[in-house]
């Protein structure tokens, strides 16, 4: 099989895509227990577009911008990367790594700085170590702090820095093998703003939709903040691992019910959201019906289906006789039900 | 169709840079643990220099002492021709082997002048003097023989090479000549001789003619010399005639010989004149100078093997040919050889070369693994794995090199303080110096050291690759998971280490430490240390949580902290209070060890002399024994007759002394004698002058006992001549003052006593009636003296004026000369006082830097629990003193616990190296605790610990809260 046939199989996959998750699970096992990370997701990442994940803690989310970034690989399911036009989750470490300099940029809560190099050394490191050649790195970096606007403190080792100058830095060192780039590349945020004020993050959310339009980077950005994901292109809810729901623009979290879609993932199931599910009194089953072109969901408990049965008297399909509720063969001809 | 994307592959030497960069930014962790890793490397690598500098020494000394080693010549059957000598010269000259080779001719010359009668008809063994004739020996040689033999003589003026009018005159000629003629010849004389090519036939009187002089006039006199040593090889073919010079009745003087010459160049002499004096004179002989580099090369443990090849490679191809030399080389060779087996003495720096490298193995791991947030960070910018872990691997090459590095310099160092060593921190300035200026460095030892310095990357490898695996990216920078106070219970640690205690002492009692057991005793022992450290360690943290709890009178809440914190942390202070308390053990225990060392040799010298002092002679008469009790301070004396003895074919020295004065003198132990008393047993030797007292061992041999008869064959005074008795045995012994052990077999090492030359050899000895052996054997005087004295300031008298007798020597356990007497010991004792010496340091420094690199990260970790005892109100001061408190708290539970394990270690540590020794005490281990000794340095030492406790204190105290918190 040559290199083109292997890459026509993901010819499916419109152009504007720049990573798609086909029905992805993670499982971690340990000595004792196994745990479902994430069970089932699939989302598509498009370019240009700043898509925000929500959700509580112990989600999934952490392991999904993970395995979207190619650190973690998925137990099942597929992980489709636009650069390489190919499933990730079949190609070696090397491989990945390499694709993974100039397609994905990492920024976190952490910042994840050296804290004995300075700000300029912070930016230009991955450059470094992807081997970009001196010249074009030292343009690049130099733009990049323009653009964040550290000129002033490039020299500054980053434990000097305040936190919003720390963010701006991993910014700029998220994106110094991006740009320039043939394709775009994808920025995953885990918590970008999480230890900022909400000034400083608004100021970091409006850099992040200045190089969104400047440069094209689409951004995947995992959040707790209702000011992050209101920036946003795309949120997607996360729970249990599964994704409970989309908004197709920023998310305002108490008109969530408002805004949310759900999808059905590729075995036809849809999830439930939860604070609808709240409100319904947290019911075991639904009754579901299909009237007027739209969808009845009635909630119901486990009592109520099993009282419902019992009442139910039928008739003998043989000889016509009564069969009394609870009763399964018929008392006259023997014949079951 | 799509185009394979364009990928970055990434910088291959970035992970090398970045090495670098991170060396530089942590300099202190990364040089303490190339100090630690350095340390391992280089107390083996100091015991390789120490015995390669010193054997090289020695080699050397040998070599400026010994201008030649050897001299081929002629047997006495053959001419110089006949005996191919001209070939023997061009094959050793082939060999290479030799650093060059020198023809040297000598026959009689006469002193000549204007004054001076005529010399001819001319004997050689005529009476020469009283007719004015002053004949000498004329010595022939070039001139880079005679540069290279003036190291065996004295001399004033020069003793240079020679032009053809310059002469160099011995000091025996000048005497001679100033008693024939009157003419005193000094330095810049002149003189002038004939040189006798044809030596007349001893006793016949030959003419000028038959003579054929050539003569030499106005030699200037350029050096005036007297040999260094009689033994010389050049002293030996160059000998002396005895020739009655003045009177036919008088004494023959020695003449003609070494002592009696004058060494002219070939150049004085013409063509065909050397020639005619092989042929005619007292013939040529060859003199060799091996060449030490070559020796060198060939390996300085082969050295004196290969010197002796050599001399019976010549021997074997040249049939007529004598070749003499090698004297002494059996001094050169034993000393060679216990430079070798002194390396054995690298077990006892074991324990500290395993805690380097069990040190440096923790520090790099838990620097990897505190690195965790940084291979994270480096991982989310698109290092590979590949570069990460080179990056590590770059580091602990770096580290390797810097520490193999350091360790050379450290072995540098400390080769020298362990030859120079005179005393435990006490050195020879000058030994040291010429020590440090000849270093000599083994390739093996390079081996050793490199395989050493590796061991920090194989260590990286095998762990760091984990490390790296389990950084997930994202993670934050290291935040330990906190861990839970500890709620073990102490009698478990402590009954734990009871039990290791137990079997460490017990051991060596049921398996004796000899030779291959003693070395694996010593690295069992070693591996117990450790395991006691661990338990120790664990124990005594628990005390000291329970005592800080305790002590909140003291330190009001503060306790409470302490105590948790000490309970909490084991991964922190287990480590550390192990390392601590295996430095301070290591001390002790090797203090101990030394003190013992000396102590046992001190008891063995004072046993092996037997008495307060020995006296060794020539024959002196029995009545000698009446002028030393006239000396101030004797008490008494008794002389001391060894003479061979058999019985069948086991062969034993009969000791015959006096028998009620040897009890009162002999230093005797209380297992001296093994049937009785020493009083008892030689009051009963006294009263039974048939009687012979025997070694145990001996009377098992020969199955018999007390009681019963054994016929003795002894050596008479007379020589050639024997005696038999049947000796009644009256008693039984082990060992007695003065002879040494009773039967030599019974030890598998030699004795101290036998390398002060004092121990009976050739089997052993048995003790006999003086009287007794003095009347059957004929003997009318003795060569040892046993003396006792009052008091040792009295011996002054009695030493000072027999030392200064010819032929007499005395010695006294306080002047007796270890060094000049025994040099195997003082190697040895040097060996391991100097041993004691480096570990100590070393241990310091290791003490010092694991407490600078765990306290400096505890600190570094704990900066925000700091910082909450501060925002809570707490006062700088107070955070310095808490954290002080605690951290010495760890330092004093170290001193505590290695107070114990240092004196039961010393205690094993003290006989295994007994054990190890190349010598075997006939009195066994004599265990000394150095009490002050050891005050003064563990005070030394945990003064300054605690006191660096100080420093990472002061760090936490300057903790500033609102940097701390907010970056929480």
């Amino acid at each position: 099989m040559t290199v083109s046939d292997e890459l026509d199989l993901y010819s499916d996959y419109a152009d504007d895509i720049v990573v798609s998750c086909d029905n992805v699970y993670k499982i971690y096992k340990t000595a004792e227990l196994e745990t479902v990370a994430l069970s089932g997701v699939s989302l598509q990442i498009q370019e240009g577009k700043i898509m925000c994940v929500v959700g509580p803690s112990g989600s999934g989310k952490t392991t999904l911008t993970n395995i979207i970034g190619g650190i973690t690989k998925a137990t099942v399911g597929k992980v489709y990367w636009a650069n390489l036009r190919s499933d990730i989750t079949k190609i070696s470490e090397r491989v990945l790594t390499e694709a993974r300099r100039n397609f994905i940029g990492f920024i976190f809560q952490v910042a994840n700085l050296l804290p004995h190099l300075n700000a300029w050394q912070n930016v230009e490191l991955a450059a470094r170590i992807a081997g970009v050649p001196r010249k074009v790195r030292q343009e690049r970096v130099d733009r990049l702090i323009k653009l964040v606007g550290l000129e002033e403190r490039r020299r500054n080792k980053v434990t000097t820095l305040s936190g919003g100058e720390r963010s701006r830095i991993a910014i700029a060192s998220a994106l110094v093998n991006l740009i320039d780039t043939e394709s775009k590349g994808l920025v995953l945020c885990d918590e970008p703003t999480g230890d900022l004020d909400p000034e400083t993050a608004e100021r970091i959310l409006e850099l992040f939709k200045e190089l969104n339009e400047t440069l094209g980077t689409s951004f995947f950005i995992v959040t707790h903040s209702q000011q992050v994901a209101s920036k946003a292109d795309v949120t997607v809810e996360i729970r249990d691992g599964i994704i409970s729901g989309f908004h197709q623009t920023g998310i305002d979290l108490d008109t969530l019910d408002t805004t949310r879609i759900i999808r059905l993932d590729n075995n036809y199931r849809l999830p439930m959201p939860t604070d609808l599910l709240e409100l319904a009194g947290n019911p075991d089953e639904f009754k579901i019906s299909w009237e007027d072109d739209r969808f009845i969901l009635i909630p119901r408990t486990g009592d109520e289906v099993e009282v419902s049965v019992a009442k139910k008297a039928r008739t003998c399909r043989v000889c016509g006789q009564e069969i009394p509720a609870g009763k399964f063969i018929c008392a006259n001809c023997g014949s079951t039900v | 169709m799509t185009q394979r994307p364009k990928m970055l592959k990434g910088n291959r030497w970035w992970s090398l840079g970045y090495a670098l960069s991170s060396l530089k930014n942590y300099p202190v962790r990364n040089a303490g643990i190339a100090i630690i890793l350095a340390i391992g490397i280089a107390l083996p690598t100091t015991v390789f220099v120490w015995s390669d500098t010193g054997t090289r020494l020695v080699v050397e000394d040998y070599f400026d002492d010994v201008a030649f080693q050897y001299v081929a010549y002629p047997d006495g059957y053959n001419s110089y021709q006949s005996a191919d000598m001209p070939d023997v010269q061009e094959y050793v000259d082939s060999t290479n082997f030799l650093e060059f080779s020198s023809r040297v001719s000598s026959t009689i010359g006469v002193l000549t002048g204007e004054s001076l009668p005529d010399y001819t008809p001319y004997n050689m063994i005529g009476l020469n003097y009283i007719h004015g004739i002053k004949d000498m020996r004329v010595i022939i040689a070039d001139n880079n023989f005679i540069e290279t033999w003036a190291r065996e003589f004295d001399y004033e003026g020069n003793f240079t090479a020679l032009l053809p009018d310059e002469v160099l005159v011995s000091e025996q000629f000048c005497s001679y000549t100033r008693q024939v003629h009157g003419i005193t010849i000094e330095v810049g004389s002149v003189i002038s001789m004939d040189v006798i090519k044809r030596m007349p036939d001893p006793g016949l009187s030959w003419t000028a003619t038959q003579l054929n002089a050539r003569s030499l006039t106005n030699l200037t006199v350029m050096g005036i010399y007297e040999a260094k040593d009689s033994g010389t090889i050049s002293a030996q073919v160059m000998t002396s005639i005895l020739r009655k010079n003045w009177d036919p009745f008088g004494f023959a003087s020695p003449v003609l010989g070494l002592a009696d010459s004058v060494i002219i160049s070939e150049d004085a002499m013409q063509e065909g004149d050397v020639g005619e004096i092989i042929a005619h004179g007292f013939g040529g002989f060859l003199f060799m100078r091996a060449s030490l580099p070559r020796l060198i090369s060939m390996g300085t443990d082969r050295l004196v093997p290969n010197l002796e090849y050599f001399q019976e490679s010549i021997l074997e191809q040249f049939q007529d040919v004598d070749v003499k030399g090698l004297r002494y080389i059996w001094e050169l060779e034993s000393t060679i050889r216990t430079f070798v087996a002194s390396r054995v003495l690298t077990v006892v720096v074991f324990p500290i070369m395993i805690m380097s490298l069990m040190l440096t193995l923790f520090t790099s791991e838990t620097s990897v693994s505190r690195r965790k947030g940084e291979i994270s960070a480096l991982r989310s910018k698109g290092a590979s794995f590949n570069q990460i872990f080179s990056t590590f691997m770059w580091e602990s090459l770096f580290l390797c090199v810097f520490g193999f590095v350091i360790a050379m310099g450290l072995s540098i160092l400390m080769a020298p303080m362990i030859a120079s060593s005179v005393g435990l921190f006490m050195f020879d300035s000058a030994v040291f110096t010429r020590f440090l200026s000849s270093i000599t460095i083994n390739p093996v030892a390079l081996i050793i050291a490199g395989a050493i310095a590796m061991y920090l990357p194989s260590a990286y490898l095998l762990h760091v690759a984990r490390r790296i695996d389990v950084s997930e990216v994202g993670q934050p920078a290291a935040m330990n998971a906190e861990e839970g106070a500890e709620d073990a219970s102490l009698w478990k640690y402590t009954v734990s280490l009871a039990i290791v205690l137990a079997a460490l002492v017990i051991v060596p009692e049921i398996i004796a430490p000899v030779g291959g057991f003693a070395i694996m005793e010593i690295l069992v022992a070693t591996l117990v240390l450790f395991l006691a450290a661990y338990l120790g360690s664990r124990a005594m943290r628990l005390v000291t949580a329970k005592v800080s709890s305790g002590t909140s009178f003291l330190l009001g809440e503060k306790s409470l902290y302490m105590s948790q914190s000490l309970r909490k942390r084991k991964g922190q202070f287990i480590p550390l209070l192990v390392i601590l308390t295996l430095t301070l053990t290591t001390t002790t225990m090797m203090l101990i060890q030394v003190t013992t060392f000396e102590s046992t040799l001190q008891n063995e010298l004072e046993y092996s002399l037997g008495a307060d002092i020995r006296i060794e002679c020539s024959t002196k008469p029995f009545n000698f024994n009446e002028t030393l009790l006239q000396y101030p301070g004797v008490i008494e004396a008794t002389p001391v007759i060894e003479t061979w003895s058999m019985v069948g074919s086991y062969t034993f020295f009969l000791e015959a002394v006096d028998p009620l004065p040897y009890s009162r003198i002999g230093l005797f132990r209380e297992d001296s004698f093994v049937s009785g008393t020493p009083e008892e047993l030689l009051q009963a030797l006294h009263e039974n002058k048939h009687g012979i007292i025997i070694s145990e061992y001996h009377a098992k041999l020969w199955n018999k006992t007390v009681g019963q008869t054994v016929g003795v064959y002894y050596g008479a005074a007379e020589e050639d001549e024997s005696r038999y008795y049947q000796f009644e045995i009256i008693g039984l012994l082990q060992s007695a003052p003065g002879f040494g052990i009773g039967a030599t077999d019974e030890l598998v090492a030699p004795t101290f006593g036998s390398q002060f030359g004092f121990q009976a050899g050739n089997g052993g000895f048995a003790i006999v009636n003086l009287d007794f052996i003095a009347q059957a054997g004929g003997y009318d005087g003795a060569e040892t003296f046993l003396v006792d004295v009052s008091c040792y300031s009295d011996m002054t008298p009695l030493v000072e004026t027999f030392n200064l007798e010819r032929n007499t020597d005395v010695y006294t356990p306080t002047t007796f000369d270890i060094k000049s007497e025994s040099y195997s010991i003082q190697l040895f004792l040097s060996g391991i006082q100097g041993l004691t010496v480096v570990s100590f340091i070393m241990c310091a420094i290791m003490g010092l830097a694991s407490l600078a690199l765990f306290l400096g990260s505890a600190v570094l970790e704990r900066k925000s629990e700091y910082a909450l005892f501060r925002s809570l109100g707490g006062t700088k001061s107070q955070v310095v003193s808490m954290v002080f408190g605690e951290f010495s708290g760890i330092v004093i539970a170290s001193i505590a616990i290695s107070a114990i394990l240092g004196l039961v270690f010393g205690y094993v540590m003290g006989i295994l190296t007994l054990g190890v020794s190349p010598f075997s005490p006939v009195l066994g281990a004599v265990l000394t605790y150095p009490i002050t000794m050891m005050l003064i340095i563990l005070s030394l030492e945990s003064f300054v610990m605690i006191a660096s406790c100080y420093f990472p204190a002061r760090r936490a105290g300057e903790v500033n809260p609102a940097t701390a918190l907010r970056n929480l």
